[in-house]
């Protein structure tokens, strides 16, 4: 897939806020279902979908009210969807798929209502009167939601059920079994005379529901996309979402974006998330950062806020400049080909071979998260360098989370992890002697997570022996250790 | 007519009753028939059926489904499928989205008198809401089918009372026929547990799962094992001392009360708590060894048989005399006993 394959959206976040929204119809799921990536041309379309998108937010928190009935009344749409293919097929409805007909209209002409209440008309909402069919399947004008094959229909009906009638009042009143026996047989007569009259109405009904059709797809398609953006506009409203800016230069420009997934794992743990911002120019960002640094965390914040814009939906970042762009492609050495028999270092080779065979002249986001992690650091030193220099040459956005140092040149941004910088570790130190907690945590406590950019030739911090010796690695190791250091 | 009166009396009593039979052919049907038939008129109806979780086996052997006559301004409660093989002119009133091998269970209002045939939810859970959507509709009687299957049993846990109908479609031998209606009876009408507090400890139980001992100052152990009878092992055989009380969650079979009788000589007397009778699968004369050895079998959920009625003839011809039959009923049993066929 170009824009990330089902696992690495789910490892992002974007399949958990999929299923956080709150998609009341079978028609609005088919929507969320063929979601797709705007193309470059319709950028003024994302645009639209993203004022459409703000402004039913308003509404939503103006006409709470109004909103309220309206997902009500979404609650109660059934699929009528194969019933349209049978109309279509020329297959003449049962009373029961009559009954979900009229109820769909009934329900729609409810929704079309309280949907001229909100000031939200958009092209892609087209909503059309139920009437001309609630004409006949509610022929006596009662709007109840029941449904039955009327006498008003046919003349011939009421004459035949009237027949049954009279023959059922004999039939309770009669008290000799012979008699009784033939009322019976002829009643059953009746009853096939009765059902026959039906299934003619029935076709009737079905004929006429074949002429308008085209009103019972119209609304199927403009309740399904009322209830998507809906949805996604709840799902905005509950996560802070922005618009982010569409622009057609050259940067990803994301202010204090954070990603509700990872929230919610750090919920469990009474954390916060704390939010990062980055600039991406055209060419290569290098990400640095000690162990522990969420430099991964990083990388999928971006890759799903920058998804998420190009799905037409809001995102999670309190400013966002974002072009509409051709792929996102994610290395990382947790590939699933590893457990097809490839080591990750294997696996890594076989899919940057791939990446760049599909990038051609396209424009787009390539992530690379401690790309020759599992090789020699040596030689996978030299493999990021010549990667990135690369990777500059291409007209895309490349960004490399390593904790290799050397790899950022001039002409790469580079971002640190603030991570332990400004952490006095003497101070740090104590405060894990004192406390009862579990030492991981209070370190994860005092990492800053937020990402600064330093100078090219910046140093990746070498925190690792701090960080060892704050785990409670074994005093006489340290001393060692530091021999070494020296 | 003592018949009438008597069905109009649990008519009054009574908001929902449900009908369940020993074996096919056993009159299940004319008595809701005949039931059908007393409440015309007086009460507005709701009908619908359960445990027949056999539908689509019905469909394969083609058996008919009895049909039951129901007048003009019944609720009935049924699968898409019946509502089409039904002769009544009918109004389609609501969808409920429980669905069946057959078709989704509809509610219908019967426009006009004719046959129905009734195909309904196959869970307790279900039929409940089935059974709030018909109050909801005005109902102020509804009577539920119970097929002939074990399982139909439950039906009576979820209505306020039920009609056993009993027969000589069940055996050729009466005493046999007697013999195991009386027996049912007792089964399906055992003891309620009164006291307020133990029930609401042993719901408590039948949560968390296996089963659990409550001693007489009302103190619970839960007892782990990976069915009832293998965590009746883990007990220890004094516990029983100071704890009479032993509930167990799901089904108690045989076995199980063999093994719970090796502990007799730790107990005088001791009560068995289930949820309710459907979880049984004793045999007789392992029940009464149990009540012998100072065993007091009791329910949380109780059921109330409310009264029997009877099919002389079986299927094929013969039958019994309907006079003997009676009788022997009668005699054994203390609940009324009616032939409602020979009335008709």
């Amino acid at each position: 897939m170009d824009y990330l394959d089902d696992t690495q959206r789910a490892v992002i976040g974007y399949s958990y806020l999929m299923n956080e929204m709150q998609i009341h119809t079978p028609y609005g799921l088919e929507v969320k279902d063929k979601v797709k990536p705007y193309k470059k041309e319709d950028s003024d379309l994302l645009i639209k979908e993203f004022d459409d998108l703000d402004k039913l937010i308003d509404i939503i928190k103006n006409q709470s009210n109004i909103i309220h009935d309206i997902e009500f009344c979404l609650s109660k749409y059934k699929d009528i969807r194969k019933f349209i293919l049978q109309i279509q097929n020329q297959k003449i409805l049962d009373e029961v798929e009559l009954f979900e007909i009229k109820n769909f209209s009934l329900i729609t002409e409810e929704l079309i209502d309280l949907y001229k209440k909100i000031d939200f008309e958009i092209d892609k909402i087209y909503f059309r009167s139920p009437k001309p069919l609630l004409n006949f399947l509610d022929p006596q004008n009662q709007r109840m939601s029941t449904f039955f094959i009327c006498e008003s229909y046919s003349k011939e009906l009421a004459y035949i059920r009237e027949k049954k009638r009279k023959i059922e009042e004999n039939f309770a009143k009669e008290q000799d079994e012979q008699v009784k026996e033939l009322l019976k047989n002829e009643r059953n007569s009746v009853v096939i005379e009765e059902k026959e009259e039906e299934l003619r109405v029935r076709k009737e009904l079905t004929e006429k529901l074949r002429e308008n059709i085209f009103l019972l797809e119209d609304n199927v398609i403009s309740v399904g996309y009322f209830d998507f953006i809906l949805a996604k506009a709840n799902l905005a409203i509950k996560y802070h979402g922005t618009k982010p800016e569409i622009n057609k230069s050259l940067e990803i420009n994301l202010e204090d974006m954070h990603n509700p997934y990872i929230q919610s794992i750090l919920s469990k743990t009474k954390k916060s998330f704390t939010p990062i911002s980055i600039l991406l120019k055209f060419g290569v960002s290098i990400i640095t950062g000690a162990n522990m640094g969420g430099k991964t965390v990083s990388l999928h914040t971006i890759a799903l806020n920058v998804l998420l814009a190009q799905q037409g939906f809001f995102v999670f970042a309190k400013k966002a400049r974002i072009p509409i762009i051709q792929f996102i492609y994610s290395i990382s050495n947790d590939l699933q080909d590893v457990s097809k028999g490839l080591s990750s270092f294997g696996a890594e080779i076989l899919k940057i071979n791939e990446v760049f065979q599909n990038i051609k002249d396209q424009n787009g986001l390539l992530l690379m998260d401690e790309f020759g992690k599992g090789t020699n650091p040596e030689e996978g030193t030299i493999l990021v360098k010549t990667l990135s220099e690369y990777c500059q040459k291409l007209k895309i956005f490349t960004v490399i989370a390593t904790h290799y140092d050397g790899i950022p040149t001039k002409n790469t941004a580079h971002y640190q992890v603030i991570g332990l910088k400004n952490v006095n570790f003497e101070k740090l130190k104590s405060k894990i002697f004192a406390s009862q907690k579990n030492s991981v945590e209070i370190i994860q406590d005092y990492i800053d997570y937020r990402l600064e950019k330093v100078s090219y030739n910046s140093k990746v911090p070498k925190d690792a022996l701090n960080i060892a010796s704050l785990l409670g690695l074994k005093k006489d190791v340290i001393k060692l250790a530091k021999k070494y250091y020296n | 007519m003592l018949e009438r009166d008597f069905f109009l009396e649990i008519f009054e009593k009574y908001k929902s009753i449900s009908i369940i039979g020993t074996a096919k052919n056993v009159g299940k049907t004319t008595t809701l028939n005949y039931m059908i038939n007393i409440a015309k008129n007086k009460y507005k109806l709701g009908l619908t059926s359960i445990g027949r979780d056999g539908e689509s086996k019905d469909l394969i052997f083609s058996t008919p489904k009895p049909r039951i006559y129901v007048e003009k301004g019944t609720i009935i409660a049924t699968a898409k499928q019946c509502i089409f093989n039904s002769d009544i002119t009918k109004e389609i009133l609501v969808a409920t989205n429980l669905k069946t091998p057959i078709g989704e269970i509809l509610i219908i209002r019967s426009l006009s008198d004719g046959f129905v045939e009734l195909a309904g939810p196959s869970k307790n859970a279900d039929l409940l809401k089935i059974k709030k959507i018909l109050y909801d509709l005005n109902c102020d009687l509804v009577f539920v089918d119970g097929a002939v299957d074990r399982k139909s049993y439950a039906a009576p846990i979820v209505t306020d009372a039920t009609i056993l109908a009993t027969g000589a479609a069940f055996s050729h031998d009466i005493e046999e026929v007697v013999d195991h209606t009386s027996y049912l009876v007792n089964l399906l009408s055992l003891e309620a547990e009164n006291n307020l507090e133990i029930v609401s400890i042993s719901k408590k139980i039948f949560k968390i799962g296996a089963i659990g001992i409550i001693s007489s100052n009302l103190e619970m152990k839960i007892i782990e094992g990976i069915n009832a009878r293998e965590a009746l092992k883990n007990i220890k055989k004094d516990l029983l001392v100071d704890f009479p009380c032993i509930v167990v969650k799901g089904i108690v079979s045989d076995n199980f009360i063999e093994e719970l009788m090796n502990y007799a000589n730790y107990y005088n007397r001791i009560v068995l708590l289930v949820e309710d009778s459907t979880k049984l699968f004793i045999s007789r004369d392992v029940l009464s060894r149990f009540q012998k050895s100072g065993g007091i079998l009791k329910v949380a959920y109780p059921i109330k048989i409310v009264g029997i009625t009877i099919n002389p003839k079986s299927p094929n011809g013969d039958g019994f005399s309907n006079d003997k039959f009676l009788k022997l009923l009668k005699q054994n049993i203390q609940i009324p006993v009616f032939n409602l066929l020979e009335d008709s």
